[in-house]
């Protein structure tokens, strides 16, 4: 059996918050509400090393 | 460069989706783009579920962000045997800041790999606790099928600018009858607000195929907040040894951060 579970559960998520849980069996879908502002962030990262020749111990 | 995009959606969901660009110095490779963090969280408190791409819950150093550390590099020790980042689902429950426990199922592929290809389940658990606001206890579970065992343990100790942290992680492998192990510690002595002193130490054993190397580190290193609170510059030494070969290495790292 395969257990590659995190995919389908990745999906079953995904499709509730989505669509959200239904409020009883043969409701009508109603109009898909606006999502909130998404929040971006991130990061810019510069780096300089410096590394002499590897030496033997003293 | 990391770019973040997160968000709410209806019924407790949230989301999050993080992309890394990335240049190597020298010129000789090309430049990287790859997903980092794409994963959908339902959260009714004090649980929360994660389904998707994301950190698995093991190692302080590593969950934190390279932006928040207080080296430009993570320890030797985490970077060998800290499970990353995996398609998995992991639970989560917290009592304030004083308790924590994450459980997560993963594939164990690593990053952007989506098909679990040998069928072994990735298994990782993190349990944190602060009895007191100066104390912090943690500990770390991995286990990967029969084959390898990952534990470990943190330690920290916060007061007035003042701050010890350490780590130690074990990997055992059943099939090869090999341990991996090491620790780090890293003392963190803020200045004044703007500045901050760093000292860590660190050692990393691992079997090879006659012995065992060991390999040990030492850093001095400095950080610099600009007004803001959204530039940091990092400033680290390390000298690095190892035994058998025997070799040395001093390294000199600077490192500026922008937070977008």
């Amino acid at each position: 059996m395969p257990r590659d579970v995190t995919l389908f559960a990745l999906i079953g998520l995904t499709a509730l918050a989505l669509g959200g849980l239904p409020a009883r069996a043969g409701a009508q879908s109603s109009a898909i509400p606006a999502l909130p502002t998404p929040k971006f962030s991130g990061y810019v990262q510069v780096r300089e090393s410096v590394a002499p020749a590897r030496t033997a111990p003293d | 460069m990391r770019l973040i995009l997160d968000g709410a959606l209806p019924s407790r969901f949230g989301y999050r989706v993080a992309v890394e660009y990335e240049v190597a110095g020298t010129g000789a490779t090309a430049a990287t783009v790859s997903l980092r963090d794409a994963f959908v969280r339902w959260s009714l408190a004090p649980w929360s579920v994660t389904a998707g791409q994301f950190k698995t819950p093991f190692s302080r150093e590593y969950i934190t962000s390279i932006t928040t550390i207080e080296t430009a590099e993570r320890s030797g020790v985490v970077n060998a045997l800290a499970p990353k980042r995996d398609i998995g689902v992991m639970g989560e429950v917290a009592r304030g800041t004083d308790a924590s426990l994450a459980v997560g199922v993963f594939n164990g592929e690593g990053q952007n790999a989506a098909a679990n290809r040998d069928s072994t389940l990735l298994v990782v658990s993190r349990l944190t606790l602060r009895p007191i606001s100066q104390l912090g206890v943690s500990g770390d579970l991995a286990a990967y099928g029969p084959d390898s065992t990952r534990y470990g343990g943190e330690l920290v100790l916060e007061q007035s600018g003042l701050a010890l942290r350490g780590e130690y992680f074990e990997q055992w492998r059943d099939l090869a009858n090999q341990r991996d192990r090491g620790w780090f510690g890293v003392a963190t002595c803020r200045i004044v607000p703007w500045l901050q002193l760093v000292t860590k130490e660190e050692a990393y054993e691992h079997p090879v195929a006659k012995g065992t190397v060991t390999q040990r580190a030492t850093t001095f290193g400095a950080n610099a907040e600009l007004p803001g609170g959204r530039v940091r510059f990092v400033l680290d030494a390390i000298d690095r040894r190892q035994e058998r070969p025997p070799a040395r290495q001093t390294l000199w790292i600077a490192q500026l951060q922008a937070r977008l």
